[in-house]
């Protein structure tokens, strides 16, 4: 049980490491499903939809890890990592 | 006929490089395996990990068959995002030097030390040794099996994708043959970043058709997603750069 537990966590993984990116796109694309095709939208324009949508929600996530890692630097060690994920910005 | 030439060249080069970037870390494990362990359980492992894979596909693959197009092309779609925006964010991140650049020297050197620390018995065979290898061929071998069908299937493009998938394989088993250490100097986050872009845009394009888009100039849309893309991963990477450098700025003196 363990075993298929670690397994569906990989596979999960796969496509969800950030909650809030996989979160918002999810989200973005259920609205564009739902409302491009009945809105009677040009398609071109419902394509720059769901482009545009996607490509605010990657600068708004990593706009958010980049806030997230610096507001936990310790001011007395500016070079030093924070965390395995952190390496600083010298 | 040049977008269909568009499209299966952006598809044959999305398998590749997804594919060269999996393959450069089952090899990191593998090698690892069969340095420190003996290449015995590395090649049983190796083998095996194939084996579990090739009855995933055998498996799985004909079902796809059974899905109507529409929703194979909107299902795919989502998990290409998914994939695809993954991959990008991170190698972003790691080109602000937000998150450290992944290393494959000192993967293949923690490989090393914890296989180091198992012990085994004398003419047994070595299941951790084994495990390790399998594991790592299955886990890298899956994204790639999702990479390649997710590309191909929906719209019967297997072969350009397996191609590209094909072509990785070889060249990554080439050169781990030939200089017989990790493939540390590959540019692993340049290569992440333009697979994150090419699965992303690949990803809006079958969910556009999915959900019963016209995208305009058909297929040769995806060239322009593919730009689309790349020019707001490198705008991701400046602002990134430019938000830490603020912050390092504005951070207390010691």
């Amino acid at each position: 049980m363990k075993r298929l537990e670690a397994a569906a966590r990989e596979v999960l993984g796969l496509f969800i490491e950030d909650t809030f990116l996989a979160t918002a796109v999810l989200l973005w694309l259920a609205a564009c499903g739902l409302l491009v095709p009945r809105s009677g939208i040009d398609p071109r324009i419902g394509g720059v939809l769901i482009f545009a949508g996607c490509a605010a929600i990657l600068v708004w996530s990593t706009a958010k890890a980049v806030h997230k890692a610096t507001a936990h630097r310790p001011p007395a060690a500016p070079d030093r990592a924070l965390s395995s994920d952190w390496k600083g910005h010298q | 006929m040049t977008a269909v030439w568009a499209h299966a060249v952006a598809t044959i080069a999305a398998a590749f490089l997804a594919s060269l970037v999996e393959f450069v870390e089952a090899l990191t494990i593998v090698l690892a395996v069969g340095i420190e362990r003996g290449w015995r359980p590395a090649l049983i492992g190796v083998g095996a990990g194939l084996a579990v894979l090739a009855i995933l596909v055998l498996t799985f693959g004909p079902l796809l068959a059974l899905v109507p197009i529409g929703l194979l092309q909107t299902v795919l779609g989502v998990l290409l995002l998914l994939f695809g925006m993954r991959w990008l964010r991170k190698a972003v991140l790691r080109a602000a030097g937000i998150l450290t650049l992944h290393d494959e020297a000192a993967i293949f050197a923690a490989a090393a030390r914890r296989l180091q620390g198992c012990e085994s018995r004398p003419g047994a065979l070595d299941t951790v040794a084994l495990l390790t290898s399998l594991k790592a061929v299955v886990v890298e071998g899956l994204e790639v099996v999702f990479i390649v069908i997710a590309l191909g299937a929906a719209r019967g493009n297997l072969l350009p994708a397996g191609l590209g998938a094909a072509a990785a394989l070889v060249l990554v088993v080439f050169l781990g043959l030939a200089i017989y250490r990790p493939l540390a100097r590959v540019p692993e986050n340049a290569m992440k970043f333009a697979v994150g872009v090419l699965l992303s845009a690949f990803g809006c394009f079958w969910f556009g058709e999915g959900i019963g888009l016209a995208w305009p100039a058909g297929d040769l849309a995806i060239p322009g997603l593919i730009l689309g893309f790349l020019v707001v991963g490198a705008l991701a990477v400046l602002q990134a750069r430019r938000q830490a450098t603020r912050a390092a700025a504005s951070a207390p003196a010691p």
